[in-house]
């Protein structure tokens, strides 16, 4: 086997360290992610208990029409109660943007 | 070495040169006879006790070998029928098999987080390692992998995802609508629950909202792991911000295993020229960067054994760090099998290693001897183990020679081919020298070719050229029929394009490593001039895989034999091992000596002279080889019959009609319409739009469906019109089968269209404009265009100005009509006499959409069947409840292909038969 120049084993080290020493360097220079605020919504004092509720009460919500207020009906009685409000996102037709609209008229108990 | 030439493969007496190869072909036999025939692991269990007790109690016997066989058989059926029983009960796999869950039903998973979050561009996917699920207000215990889409809208959702902090082993809640299902159900396309198993998820979902996620307390407990994946997350947001989309597309997904930020043309590039494995990281990776850190660590100690583990404990971390994926594990498995037995013993014993591999593997997760990636990395391989190595090494050898005691005279081969090996492995030197050592003198005759090139230094890269171009061919051969099965492609030009993609990503590679350690260590403007080579080399890189894909060189399609004929792709391994065999007996240097005359001569010791046997073993190879490669009978023969398939595009069109004479029609291919755009932000600021390589409708179910028919002409191409879900697959299908002509209603100035255009000008054909009163005449099949009207755009919708077809065979009548809304229908009604528009099949128009089907229309055509193509779950809520009423009421069959997959509809012009993918 052919010896190494000098040169190339202080590389070698040095790439090693630095391999090392990357990580750590990482952990510092990374900007701390700032905790975002509670979510900023508060329950309106006539919010509605999507488990209870019928389709007349639930088309009374602002962005809730009739078509939707049946599929959330439909949706319960096929998959059970909602255990969170959160999961009115699973009925087809509310998205993300909609369901943050009517997000502090809902309730479950 | 003659004698051994003209002998067939005797398993006994070559069983000690490898004998873990042949166990491990009967250890792959035995998971095949447990997969197709019984897997009664208790029996074969039992099996293997007596095999084991009989070669043990024959061990000095010859034929004790055949009891060691049966053991590794009975062993392999045992491994596969165990694992499958033992799958727990409660995996989620078996949820949905044994219909307890119904895919696209909404679940709750609870469990770990199996890897950190795998980010792509504006998205990122999640993996759950379930415990438990909520489902329809049920808590069951549950097993198994989920894994999630996230779509990130915007920078609020990302902060939201942000906050929850996910990282690996984080316990976390979330609420999707979990599917296992196919997307589209035609035959042909490859089952989706298949590509599942093969990745080892057992359902996918999409996260709606970060909402969805609620995080659980956990022990908290510290995981490298997960130090690792966040630092290689930082290194993939860094160069992603800094390089182009191509450049960090490619870097991201050769080096860190990560392939979401491959762009859709770079990623055709690759395929197109048959180099895309080289952006993932599998086989090839694993050894090329084993062989770096092998080099290294030779050069830093002498000592094998530190050499081994240095290397390999190197690789295995490496390994975890992209993402420890089934194959990349594979690899770096037999990576690690190969070397140690380099180590410990010599280059002869690799076919051996590879055998051990093939068995530790199998023992690790049997099911995988049906799984993609295994095929093809074993079967490269063994390629370049069993062929490529062997025949290199007699190339050299021929090249190479000096006279000496074993080999005193010149190789006995053609003058060509000694020439060709001096040039490239002659070293004059060398001989210089060994003149110089010894007290006799000689002269030998070489090619002078390859002492000028080495004096210019070309000696060694045309030799490197020369072996990367003699490996790949080799491996293409012994991968043909699963590149014809899987991507129903060949790439010819990727002999050449492998070396040249594989050169500029090492120098890529290099620049980039440079660009990081400039940036990190001494800032931004150091590191500048790096970003700007790495981008040349990127370009360099693509420069000519892309202009061999615009001459259309870079690779051909290639269909695959229907039904029972599917054997020729089995029967083409056949021949290999006995070509290997051959080329294993081949001695450059045997001369026979006068002695041996007919005694050891072939021809009395079989049936076949040597001579014989070599040409009937490449006969044989070369007759299948072409049969593969040109399918002459893979297309189906005329049967006299109209037939239609409707298949199943998901929220789109596509019919594929084939007439009795055997002439093809593609009317609309299917595709997908595009919402939103996703961008990159760069370092400078700037934003770059980022189109994903997402599969294509068009290429993944309509090409898919007619290259498994046996298809690779389709002689006309209609558009109905230039919307995305009927013109997008059109498109795929000019490119990827030769068509003769192509006809559209109205042209259309959207981006659809104008792909579709470009594409059939590639293939030389210009797109033709039909409207009402044009007709087509083809085997028998009367086909009329009843709208639109001669003329420019009058409507404000396209979907009015769609082409409709009626096809008349004998008393059989269809109707196809596009996207038609209600003032097209009503125009048609105008135009004709109510019985005019009679058809017994009717592809409903819109897909069911209420804009269309109008009560009159309906009435008209007096349909018995209407055949409405449709998503299961379509975004625009078709079919209109209405419309399926309306249709229903009329008398007609109503058939969706959401729900029934591929609607065929055959008639012979008197009786009409339909057919349904899904009964």
């Amino acid at each position: 086997m052919r010896e190494l120049p000098v040169i190339c084993k202080i590389y070698f080290k040095y790439l090693t360290l630095l391999t090392l020493c990357l990580p750590a360097a990482n952990c510092a220079r990374k900007p701390a992610v700032s905790e975002p605020d509670a979510p900023v919504f508060k329950l309106h004092e006539k919010a509605v208990d999507i488990n209870s509720a019928k389709p007349a009460d639930l088309e009374k919500l602002p962005h809730i029409g009739k078509k939707t207020a049946r599929k959330i009906v439909a949706h319960r009685e096929k998959f059970g109660r909602f255990r969170r409000p959160e999961h009115l996102l699973l009925v087809e037709g509310i998205s993300d943007g909609r369901f943050r609209k009517i997000r502090s008229f809902v309730k479950t108990d | 070495m003659s004698s051994k030439l003209s002998k067939f493969p005797n398993p006994a007496a070559d069983f000690t040169l490898y004998p873990l190869l042949w166990l491990s072909c009967f250890f792959a036999i035995g998971i095949f006879f447990a997969k197709y025939v019984s897997s009664e692991w208790k029996i074969h269990l039992l099996a293997v006790f007596f095999a084991g007790v009989l070669t043990a109690l024959f061990i000095g016997k010859k034929f004790a070998v055949f009891f060691l066989f049966a053991a590794f058989f009975f062993a392999g059926s045992f491994l596969y029928g165990f694992h499958e029983k033992n799958r727990s009960a409660d995996s989620l796999k078996k949820f949905y098999e044994s219909g307890r869950i119904t895919s696209g039903d909404p679940v709750e998973i609870e469990g770990t987080l199996g890897a950190g979050p795998e980010t792509a561009v504006a998205a990122f996917f999640l993996t759950i390692d379930a415990e438990k699920i909520f489902y329809k207000g049920k808590e069951l215990k549950a097993s198994g992998r989920v894994r999630l889409f996230a779509p990130v809208r915007d920078a609020s959702v990302e902060a939201e995802y942000e906050a929850l902090k996910l990282r690996r082993n984080l316990r976390i809640r979330a609420t999707v609508n979990l599917e296992r299902e196919e997307k589209f159900l035609n035959p042909g396309a490859v089952p989706l629950a298949d590509t599942l198993d093969q990745k080892n998820i057992d359902a996918t979902g999409v996260l709606k909202s970060p909402l969805l996620i609620e995080s659980l307390p956990d022990d908290g407990s510290f995981s490298p792991a997960a130090s690792i994946e966040d630092y290689r997350q930082t290194l993939i947001e860094t160069v992603s911000r800094k390089f182009s989309a191509a450049a960090a597309g490619i870097l991201i997904a050769s080096t860190l295993g990560n392939k979401n930020y491959l762009t859709r043309e770079t990623s055709e590039i690759f395929r197109d020229g048959g180099t895309f494995h080289v952006l993932v990281i599998s086989g090839l990776h694993v050894t090329f960067i084993g062989g770096i850190l092998l080099f290294l660590a030779r050069r830093l100690t002498r000592r094998r054994t530190v050499q081994f583990f240095a290397t390999v404990s190197v690789l295995w971390i490496y390994s975890f760090a992209v993402g420890a994926e089934i194959p990349v594990v594979r690899a770096a498995l037999m990576f690690t099998v190969l070397l140690f037995s380099l180590v410990i013993y010599r280059q002869g014993t690799l076919l051996n290693a590879f055998g051990a591999s093939f068995i530790l593997i199998l023992v690790w997760r049997p099911e995988d001897l049906f799984s993609q990636s295994f095929h093809l990395t074993f079967a490269s391989v063994f390629a370049i183990i069993a062929a490529a190595f062997p025949l290199i090494e007699k190339l050299r050898q021929i090249g190479e020679w000096t006279p000496s005691a074993e080999n005193p005279f010149p190789p006995r081969v053609s003058g060509y081919l000694k020439t060709f090996c001096e040039t490239i492995y002659w070293n004059e030197d060398k001989w210089r020298k060994i003149l110089r050592e010894n007290v006799w003198d000689c002269r030998i005759f070489k090619a002078s070719a390859g002492t000028r090139l080495r004096k210019f230094s070309m000696q060694k890269p045309l030799r490197w050229i020369f072996e990367g171009m003699l490996v790949t061919s080799i491996v293409q051969i012994f991968l043909l029929p699963f590149l014809v099965m899987y991507f129903h492609r060949l790439s010819v030009s990727s002999i050449v394009l492998n070396l040249w993609v594989g050169f500029f990503m090492v120098l890529q590679n290099a620049a980039v490593f440079v660009t990081m350690i400039f940036a990190w260590v001494g800032g931004e403007i150091l590191a500048l001039p790096f970003v700007e080579i790495t981008e040349i080399f990127t370009r360099l890189m693509l420069s000519v895989p892309r202009a061999f894909g615009e001459f259309g060189w870079a690779s051909v399609r290639v269909p695959v034999y229907p039904g029972d004929l599917k054997i020729i792709y089995f029967l083409y391994f056949l021949p290999l091992p006995v070509l290997i065999y051959l080329l294993s007996g081949w001695n450059p240097f045997y001369f026979k000596k006068e002695f041996e005359s007919e005694i050891a001569a072939p021809s009395s010791e079989t049936f076949l002279s040597a001579r014989k046997f070599r040409l009937l073993a490449f006969g044989v190879f070369s007759i299948l080889f072409f049969a593969v490669v040109f399918h002459p009978f893979s297309a189906p023969a005329p049967d006299g019959k109209l037939s239609v398939d409707f298949l199943d595009v998901g929220q789109g069109d596509a019919a594929f009609v084939r007439f009795p004479n055997g002439a093809t029609m593609l009317i609309d291919g299917g595709g997908a319409t595009r919402f939103g755009e996703s961008f990159i932000e760069r370092e400078d600021g700037t934003r770059e739009l980022f189109e994903p390589d997402l599969g294509s409708i068009g290429e993944r179910v309509v090409s898919e469906f007619l290259w498994e028919k046996g298809f690779s002409e389709i002689d006309y191409l209609v558009a109905t019109h230039a919307d995305a879900d009927h013109i997008q697959g059109l498109k795929n299908a000019a490119e990827n089968f030769k068509v003769k002509a192509a006809f559209i209603g109205r042209l259309s100035e959207k981006k659809d269209f104008k792909d579709f255009e470009k594409a059939l000008r590639r293939r030389g054909v210009e797109i033709q404009r039909i409207a009402r009163g044009d007709f087509l005449e083809i085997g028998g099949v009367k086909i009329e265009v009843l709208h639109p009207a001669p003329g420019e755009f009058a409507e404000k919708s396209e979907n009015n100005e769609s082409v409709v077809l009626r096809l008349t065979f004998g008393s059989r009548k269809f109707l196809l009509t596009g996207d038609i809304e209600r003032e097209a229908e009503a125009d048609l009604l105008r135009s004709s006499s109510e019985a005019f528009l009679r058809a017994d099949v009717v592809k409903v128009a819109h897909h069911g959409s209420r804009t269309s089907s109008t009560e009159e229309f309906i009435r008209a055509t007096r349909a018995l069947y209407a055949i409405i193509p449709v998503g299961r779950k379509s975004r625009f809520g078709h079919p209109h409840p209405e419309v399926v009423e309306r249709w229903r009421k009329s008398g007609a069959k109503v058939l969706t292909t959401g729900r029934r997959g591929t609607v065929t509809a055959v008639t012979d012009g008197k009786s009409l038969e339909i057919k349904t993918f899904v009964k």
